[in-house]
């Protein structure tokens, strides 16, 4: 079994880690650290009792990577709370996208997920309020780059990103689940007439199952850096459709709302890759073409510990993908300034900071 | 940010879980939901203590604390504790 | 057996082999592959009394001195800090290699090792009792507890306190004392006989030199201390050693804003601090001369 693999059996069976030998144990560890899944993964071991049967140096690895992904929730659950401050009284409400959704739901799912940013659906028509909402009470925004400011207003789903002055968090004010210049264009007054309130929290609100999961599936074919997050998106669709594929008819409903949101294509080719990775449950569908299959078989590992290791086809799969993220994304003329643009940025030195996380 | 209208009335936080301690003659306030501490003088203490017994408007506090006088440093007290999150406003 | 117990040529060949050499420093395994002249030397020196570990233990951490390929391999020969591949440490000249590991071991704990409460401050002990010396860089933290454990202070740590949350326990993790710039030569004249690894000049810190750890901290690396001194000390040219007490809740301020990761480990670091903040005495010392300094902790520890 390949690191990868014996990864993805042990996050759903925490148990099989305690039967692994020692040097495969700290090899799963490493791959789980790579994948941003530390988190996910000491909460399955703590849960089956499992972690003091452990060595103590895996022991304290999950434990290291537990604390950060608490603390990470714990900042976007605050978001959450600060947000439904400032948008008091404006009338706007605060509807919650991906692990913020997640989160505050309590989604199995959520639990250990490593959080970055919180992102939240706006009609675009209030997005001039937000902004003014959110200035009044401290965010700004994080990029002053006229470049950034001009594409992201131009060309993008989603406002440049705002972060509050005294905490780290990033906000992503999004009007759409995709770029206002790509092929697929998902109607956000669809989702928006299906949003459903947050129980006990009036002003905070999730898109609907169905819509939650399109949304997961978007993100995983179609946000650009395919490779870092690329199993931890696989893993958020399998864990939305653990929970809420039981439901009767949902599998149906979700077929449907993938016709309705033109988003047939992208999503029976994830239901594919969910069935053959993570064995998930899914409704009827087709297998997506050998090409597509290929490559994402390919970048769906995570990065090799040992960079030596890991293989020019995974590297090569990746650049195809992040291209094709690009293409679906943007018209080509486009694609080739901004691909430059952020080439370029790569280049830039890195620097060291002694509270890097 | 002082230049909005108060609303009505101030309540607190979700403070089921704040974490209290008191050292020499500090008051430290954990609070689990933002993961900050706050190091509170005796005024703030004072004015989340009176929270407590539910929310209330700065008039009923003032009234509530005994206070007569300027209502300034309460109010801008209130804007301070608003801004760490630590009471929210509500409409009565 | 210890590193010290190979040859130079064996730490060598170890070094760079495919599993690289794997020894016990303090609560961390550390295996690192490099492929480096000179740095074996300069490691069994500075790391002589850790004991090795062999393949097949688990590790902590996989660290890697990489030499890379292409022109900056022998023009001007650069050497990068890894751990589980890249980091984003810069590198440095390839004769540096020895400070750039044990500024990127410091970089790996001060990312990784999130189970504990990471202050950042040199510690010493006398028996199980453990002084912290918190400090900003340039206050004397590591002169002070360089000449601390030359008079048989025994030696925690030059950088980390490691809390254990669960606990309230300090874990050991002795290593060099890392001397800049003036320190050197004060430490030379404070004890003739003190063992000093190379100087190595016009690093990101100035000129830079390691302190060899005392053989005997090492070979105590597994006992733990419990925290009862916070001294805050602030080197200043000729001035007579001066210890000033603290107030308690100012030292639950100075260790909050200490920590690393004091943020990040949420309600457990709370009630780690507080707990600490009540166990400790706090003081602020202001010294010129190490030998007054310690003289007054001595003191402080006797009584």
């Amino acid at each position: 079994m390949t690191g990868a693999a014996t990864l993805l059996v042990v996050l759903r069976q925490p148990e099989r880690l305690a039967v692994l030998s020692a040097p495969e144990q700290e090899f799963t560890l490493r791959l789980a650290r790579r994948a941003g899944l530390l988190g996910p993964l000491q909460h399955g071991l703590e849960r089956s009792g499992l972690l003091e049967t452990l060595p103590a140096p895996i022991r304290d690895g999950l434990e290291g990577g537990r604390v950060v992904a608490d603390s990470r929730e714990r900042a976007i659950l605050w978001e959450v709370d600060r947000l439904e401050r400032a948008f008091f009284g404006t009338g706007l409400p605060v509807i919650l996208l991906k692990g913020a959704a997640y989160a505050a739901l309590g989604l199995p799912l959520a639990r250990g997920r490593l959080m970055a940013d919180i992102d939240i659906l706006l009609p675009r028509a209030d997005l001039p309020q937000a902004e003014r909402a959110l200035q009044k009470h401290g965010w700004l925004t994080a990029t002053s780059d006229p470049y950034d400011q001009h594409y992201y207003r131009e060309w993008m789903h989603e406002l440049p990103p705002m972060r509050h002055c005294h905490r780290p968090t990033e906000l992503d004010i999004h009007h759409a689940i995709l770029p206002r210049t790509g092929r697929l264009q998902p109607d956000s007054a669809l989702l928006l007439q299906e949003v459903i309130p947050l129980p006990g929290r009036p002003g905070v609100w999730t898109l609907a199952p169905v819509d939650m999961v399109l949304h997961a599936m978007v993100q995983l074919f179609h946000d650009s850096d395919f490779g870092a997050n690329a199993l931890r998106d696989l893993l958020d669709l399998d864990g939305l459709l653990r929970h809420y594929g039981p439901t009767p008819g949902f599998g149906d409903r979700l077929l449907a709302r993938g016709r309705e949101l033109n988003l047939t294509a992208p999503l029976h080719a994830a239901l594919y890759f969910l069935e053959r990775f993570c064995q998930t449950p899914v409704p009827g569908h087709e297998p997506p073409g050998w090409l597509l299959r290929g490559l994402i078989t390919l970048a769906m590992l995570p990065d090799h510990p040992d960079p030596r290791r890991d293989g020019t086809s995974v590297r090569l799969a990746r650049w195809c993908l992040y291209v094709r993220s690009h293409w679906l994304r943007m018209p080509p003329g486009l694609l080739v300034t901004h691909l430059t643009r952020k080439g370029l940025r790569r280049w830039k030195q890195h620097v060291w900071h002694r509270r890097g996380v | 940010m002082t230049s909005a209208p108060l609303p009505i009335s101030w309540a607190i936080g979700k403070d089921a879980s704040w974490i209290w301690e008191s050292i020499e003659n500090s008051f430290f306030l954990f609070n689990p939901h933002s993961g900050e501490t706050h190091l509170l003088n005796a005024a703030a203490v004072e004015m989340l203590e009176a929270l407590r017994e539910g929310a209330a408007s700065l008039p009923e506090l003032l009234d509530r604390l005994g206070v007569a006088g300027d209502p300034a440093p309460y109010r801008a007290l209130l804007e301070e504790l608003d801004r760490f999150g630590l009471i929210v406003p509500a409409w009565t | 057996m210890k590193i010290g117990a190979l040859t130079t040529g064996e730490t060598t060949r170890r070094l760079a082999s495919a599993d690289g050499l794997a020894w016990r420093a303090g609560p961390f395994v550390v295996r690192l592959r490099a492929d480096v002249p000179g740095f074996a030397g300069q490691l069994r020196l500075l790391y002589g009394e850790h004991r090795l570990v062999e393949t097949g233990e688990t590790n902590d951490f996989h660290l890697e001195l990489a030499r890379p390929w292409g022109l900056r391999r022998w023009w001007r020969p650069k050497v990068f800090f890894e751990m589980d591949g890249p980091t984003r440490m810069a590198p440095f000249p390839l004769d540096h290699a020895l400070p750039l590991f044990e500024w990127g071991f410091n970089y790996a704990i001060a990312t990784r090792a999130n189970h504990y409460l990471l202050l950042h401050a040199a510690v010493v002990a006398q028996g199980e009792r453990a002084l912290l010396l918190p400090g900003l860089p340039g206050s004397g933290k590591s002169t002070l507890c360089a000449a601390l454990v030359l008079r048989g202070w025994r030696l925690l740590s030059d950088e980390f306190g490691l809390l254990r949350p669960s606990s309230g326990l300090l874990a050991p993790l002795p290593r060099s004392i890392a001397l800049k710039n003036a320190s050197i030569a004060v430490i030379r004249a404070f004890e003739p006989s003190a063992v000093l690894g190379p100087e190595f000049p016009k690093t990101r810190k100035g000129t830079v030199a390691h302190l060899r750890p005392p053989p005997e901290s090492v070979r105590a690396q597994e006992q733990g201390a419990r925290p009862v001194w916070v001294v805050s000390p602030r080197f200043e040219a000729g001035a007579a050693a001066r210890l000033v007490p603290l107030p308690r809740d100012h030292g639950f301020l100075r260790l909050a804003h200490n920590a690393f990761n004091y943020e990040l480990q949420g309600e457990r670091g709370f009630r780690a601090v507080t707990r600490m903040t009540r166990a400790c005495r706090f003081f602020d010392l202001t010294f010129g001369d190490p030998g007054e300094a310690v003289a007054l902790l001595d003191g402080l520890a006797a009584s």
